[in-house]
This record gives structure tokens, C-alpha cells and sequence, in this order.
């Protein structure tokens, strides 16, 4: 579980770093995606290490993914509206985190 | 399964399926392309959100499928607020149509989606359901934005709205995958019990449980717009239109108190108090409240312009729930749901006289608010007993709501010497609300001094006498007689199991 669990911490890592260091929309999104695969593998690990034969992780896994699809279709959405507007733009979106 | 028993379970899914009827009727007469009143659709939503609400007080208490969603009394209690919070919303949006026009006829159904997921959260009883509830919740909103922005000059606040979103999402989902594997199980009762079990038995994994808790608070925290992560907030209130603005940071915001309540004070129970340093959440959330309620008084100082100065002082108010949170007794749980009551009818109220203000002459700033009681002696009056219900002027909603807090902080710090930190976050309660008062008195006041500008007239929409007459009723009468609705509110202690002494 350790390999699986650090496999996680490191996409996990790499997403947000992606997630603050990118600019651009498209490249945040990409990285917002790497996050939640950290998520998954977590959730998937968990279950089979912990759980064994008991799916309710791997049931998680499905509705998270339930939920990204409704994300994506919403993403499908502000995506026009984002090429409607001038690309030349960088996003900075994460700036407002400060 | 027994079918009687089954339709018995569905019917306390009534107050969300009659909304969502609602929801699929006004979509229908789009799809239809049947040409709608815009006063008589506003109307019809109002008095869906009405029946709903009814449906809330006569429906019966219990579980509704068994595991992942349970009707409880604290369920009952958030329904009201999140309705309460839509019928206003709906109201002001009615009273300024063209506002939004952009939005088309998708708004109503957009809210209304959102609202019966935030229905939903009431009742969650597991982290899946938690988490579903709470996306969508926000999706509706995200698209409603995107929407508004494609003609106003909102420039990238959809990107940003759906990245921080998407973003804080990602967080709690990270802090719940630790959950679930420490317990080995995603409903909150079983979590409960477990990871006390486990971290009894093998105290050395209790850092994954502080991972996890830093995680889902950290993405609450983004979700809330609390310091350090309300930029994004404060930029939203400042250029949204005010009917989704008052949504975004009312009943959103109660929905987010309500998903802290459940997996922090229900689920995480065992890991508040000193004895389960450093994984003891009590302390981590107590250091947030009293740097939201300390640097929010200070920004709250600094503030000209009316809607930055609204934001600061509606993050002090978060910090105060939270405060009520953080006690962790049967007086804290209350005070904070009487807290979101109040809160409730005095930020819909501001939002209300802004969005009056804002249609009718340009006031942004606060010198602007000066001399106001010259255009219209009834919104200053109401503007006033609004801000000084916040600023906790006796008699007012607000000062029931900040001394019932400070007392269940300080309950809680006099109960043993390992919680005196308490009196720490109870005396920067005390100093805000110092602080906070004076700023809103002189601001109050200043609304009914002389000035030299012109009166401007002010074309108060039906809707929008409804929702001042509903607001400052609320802020009043609760101020005068407090009971009933920490009657009501005392249903959140009780579902979370705390007894009153």
C-alpha cells in the first residue's frame, strides 16, 4: 500500500503544483485532473488493502466519477465561453488564493 | 423490501420532489417555447419554494434510504434557512429582471436545482453523499455565471469560479479518501466509531487523520471564501449581480456550515480536545475562527467601498459560527444555528437595499450612503436595523445570535484548564463586535444626516417590499423573542447527540 500511497502524494503534488504554476485555463484544468487521479488511486488502494472483498471504495470511485462527468459537461459549458474571450489573456485564476 | 415501507421512505423526499416538479415545469415551458410573464414565473417559483417549505414542517423524521441520507431534526432546521434563503434570492432577482436578462429563463431552474441539492446535504449521512451534494450544489451556479458573464463585463469569473470550485472539490475529496481508508467505511456513524477504534489501537497512524482533516478543512475553507482563501469570494460579491451574490454567500455559505458540521462534529467527534493533540481539529478550527474574526475585523476597518466592506464583515460573522462550532456543547451548536438565522435575514436584507441602491443611482461607496434616509426613509431605516443586527444592537436578532456564541465559547474555556485557549477567541469576539458596532453606528447614523447631494428616487419593486417586510420582521422579532428560534435551532445539538444541561 506504501507504493500506491506514495504514487498518490506524488500526483497529488504535481497537480497542484500544476494548478498554481499554469496560467493558462486549459493547463489548469489538465492539472485539476491529476489531482482527482491522486484521489482515485487513494480510494482504490484503500479499499483493497483495508476493505478486501467490501467494493464501497471502489463504489466511491464510481460515484466521483458519476460526478465528473456532470463536471465535465459544465466544464464543456465555461470552456466556449472561455474561447468566446481573448486567448492572449493569462489566466489567474489561483492568484486569487493569495 | 415491503413497498408500503418503500413509498414511506420516499414520501420524505416530498419538499425536493415537489421543487424539483417545479424545477421541470419551468423547463418544460422553455422547451415548449410557451412565452412565460416574468413576474407570473417569479411568482410561481415563490410559491413552489413556499409548498416546499410547508412539505419540510409536515414531512416525518427518519432514514430515508438507510445509509446515506437521514431526515433529522438539524436536517429539518438547514431545509428552512436553505429555502428561506432561495425565496429571497428569487425575490430580489424578480425585482430587477433586466439585470440578468442574459441569464434567460434558466435562473430559476438553476437556483432551484442547486437548492434541492443543498436540501440534500441537510441529510447526508456519508461522505459520498456529502460530497455529491455539496458539487452539485455549485454546479448550477457555476453554469448560472457563465451564463450572466457572456454579456456582462464579468471577464474570467466563470474559469476562475469553476477552477476553485473544481479545486476545493479536489481537497475534501483528498481529506475524505484518508477517512475512509482509517475507517473503512464512508457513513459517518460507522466513521465515527471506527476511527476512534483505530486510533485507540494504533495511536502511530493518527498523522493520516490531521492530513485528513487539514485537506477537507482547507477545501471547506475555499468553498466558504474564508481568509486566507477570500479572494475569490470578494471578487465574486463585488461583480456578480446581486441575486446571485446574496446566494452565493447565504445559503451556499449555510450549506458549507452544514457539511462542516456533519463530518467534523459528527463524524470527527473523538479527535476535538487537547488529549488527541495534534490531530485535535478543536484547536485548528479554533485558530481559524480567530484569524477570520481578527484579520476580518481589521480588513473590515480599511474598508471604503460598500461590498469589500460587506465581504470583511461577513467573514467576521463565519468566524463567529465557527466559534459556535468550535465549543463543541449543546449552547455553542445552537447559537450558531441561531447564528446563520440571523445572519441570514440581515445580509438578504443588505443585499436587497444594494441591489435597490445599485439600480437606481450609482452608490458604491459609503460616503455615498450619506444622507440616504432623504430618498427613502424606509430603506434606511431597514439598511439600518440590518447593519446594526450584524453589529449586535440589543433587541436585534445579531445580539442574541454574538452573546449566546461568547457564552458557549467561554462555557467551554471554563470547563477545564487544557480549553483556556477559548478565552482567547472569546475575547476577539468580544473585540470585533466592539469594533464592528462602532463602524456601523456611524455609519447608520450618517444615513440619516443632511447632505448636499441630490435625492435620488428610489422605485421599490413588489418582491423586494416583500423581502425587506420578511428580513426585518425576522431581525426583529427574533432580537425581542429569541426563544423560538433557539427552540428550532436547538434541533442541531440534538441530531449530532449533544444534551442540553
Amino acid at each position: 500500500m506504501f507504493y500506491y500511497l506514495s504514487l498518490s502524494a506524488a500526483l497529488f503534488a504535481a497537480g497542484m503544483y500544476g494548478v498554481f504554476a499554469r496560467r493558462n485555463f486549459p493547463a489548469k484544468i489538465i492539472a485539476l485532473f491529476i489531482m482527482l487521479q491522486a484521489v482515485l488511486v487513494n480510494l482504490a488502494a484503500f479499499n483493497k488493502y483495508v476493505q478486501g472483498e467490501d467494493p464501497t471504495g471502489v463504489i466511491f470511485v464510481f460515484f466521483i466519477l458519476l460526478v465528473l462527468v456532470c463536471q465535465v459537461f459544465c466544464l464543456v459549458f465555461v470552456f466556449n465561453h472561455w474561447r468566446r474571450q481573448s486567448h492572449e489573456q493569462a489566466d489567474d485564476s489561483l492568484s486569487l488564493l493569495k | 423490501m415491503n413497498p408500503a415501507e418503500h413509498f414511506f421512505k420516499f414520501s420524505m423526499l416530498a419538499p425536493e420532489l415537489s421543487l424539483l416538479a417545479v424545477t421541470a415545469i419551468l423547463i418544460g415551458v422553455d422547451l415548449f417555447r410557451i412565452k412565460m410573464n416574468h413576474a407570473l414565473t417569479g411568482y410561481f417559483v415563490l410559491t413552489g419554494i413556499v409548498f416546499a417549505g410547508a412539505l419540510v414542517i409536515v414531512t416525518g423524521l427518519g432514514s430515508v434510504d438507510g445509509y446515506h441520507f437521514i431526515n433529522d431534526s438539524s436536517s429539518r432546521f438547514f431545509k428552512l434557512l436553505f429555502l428561506l434563503a432561495a425565496f429571497l434570492t428569487t425575490a430580489i432577482d424578480m425585482s430587477f429582471s433586466d439585470e440578468q436578462s442574459n441569464a434567460g429563463d434558466y435562473r430559476y431552474p438553476l437556483i432551484l436545482m442547486s437548492v434541492v441539492s443543498l436540501m440534500f446535504l441537510s441529510m447526508a449521512a456519508s461522505l459520498v453523499s456529502i460530497f455529491i451534494t455539496l458539487e452539485f450544489a455549485l454546479i448550477p451556479l457555476v453554469i448560472l455565471v457563465t451564463f450572466v458573464s457572456s454579456s456582462k463585463e464579468l471577464g474570467k469569473m466563470p474559469q476562475r469560479l469553476y477552477v476553485i470550485m473544481a479545486l476545493s472539490s479536489i481537497f475534501i475529496l483528498f481529506g475524505f479518501s484518508f477517512l475512509y481508508g482509517l475507517s473503512g467505511s464512508v457513513g459517518l456513524l460507522m466513521m465515527k466509531l471506527q476511527i476512534a477504534v483505530v486510533h485507540i489501537t494504533q495511536r502511530q497512524i493518527g498523522v493520516i487523520i490531521l492530513l485528513a482533516i487539514i485537506a477537507t478543512l482547507a477545501g471547506l475553507l475555499i468553498k466558504s471564501g474564508l481568509i486566507p482563501f477570500n479572494s475569490w469570494m470578494k471578487e465574486a460579491q463585488q461583480n456578480l449581480p446581486i441575486s446571485i451574490t446574496t446566494y452565493l454567500s447565504v445559503a451556499i455559505v449555510i450549506g458549507v456550515v452544514a457539511a462542516f458540521a456533519k463530518i467534523f462534529i459528527n463524524g470527527l467527534f473523538a479527535f476535538h480536545g487537547p488529549e488527541m493533540n495534534p490531530n485535535d481539529w478543536g484547536r485548528l478550527v479554533g485558530f481559524v475562527a480567530f484569524i477570520n474574526i481578527v484579520f476580518g475585523t481589521v480588513q473590515f476597518l480599511k474598508q471604503k467601498e460598500i461590498m469589500s466592506m460587506i465581504h470583511y464583515s461577513n467573514i467576521v460573522q463565519i468566524g463567529f459560527i465557527l466559534t459556535g462550532l468550535t465549543s463543541m456543547n449543546e449552547l455553542g451548536l445552537k447559537s450558531a444555528g441561531f447564528f446563520l438565522a440571523a445572519y441570514l435575514f440581515a445580509m438578504t436584507g443588505i443585499y436587497g437595499v444594494m441591489a435597490l441602491l445599485r439600480q437606481n443611482s450609482n452608490v458604491t461607496m459609503l460616503e455615498d450612503l450619506k444622507g440616504l434616509s432623504k430618498s427613502s426613509l424606509l430603506v434606511s431605516v431597514v439598511m439600518a436595523a440590518y447593519l446594526m443586527s450584524l453589529a449586535g444592537l440589543p433587541v436585534l436578532a445579531g445580539f442574541v445570535a454574538k452573546y449566546s456564541i461568547i457564552d458557549a465559547a467561554l462555557e467551554t474555556a471554563a470547563f477545564d484548564k487544557v480549553y483556556h485557549w477559548m478565552y482567547l477567541l472569546a475575547g476577539a469576539g468580544v473585540f470585533s463586535a466592539v469594533i464592528i458596532f462602532f463602524k456601523y453606528s456611524k455609519l447608520s447614523l450618517s444615513m440619516f444626516r443632511k447632505s448636499e447631494t441630490a435625492a435620488v428616487p428610489l422605485n421599490m419593486p413588489i418582491p423586494l417590499m416583500l423581502v425587506f417586510a420578511i428580513t426585518s420582521a425576522g431581525t426583529l422579532f427574533f432580537g425581542i423573542f429569541p426563544d423560538r428560534l433557539l427552540q428550532l435551532a436547538a434541533q442541531i445539538p440534538q441530531a449530532f447527540g449533544f444534551m442540553a444541561e
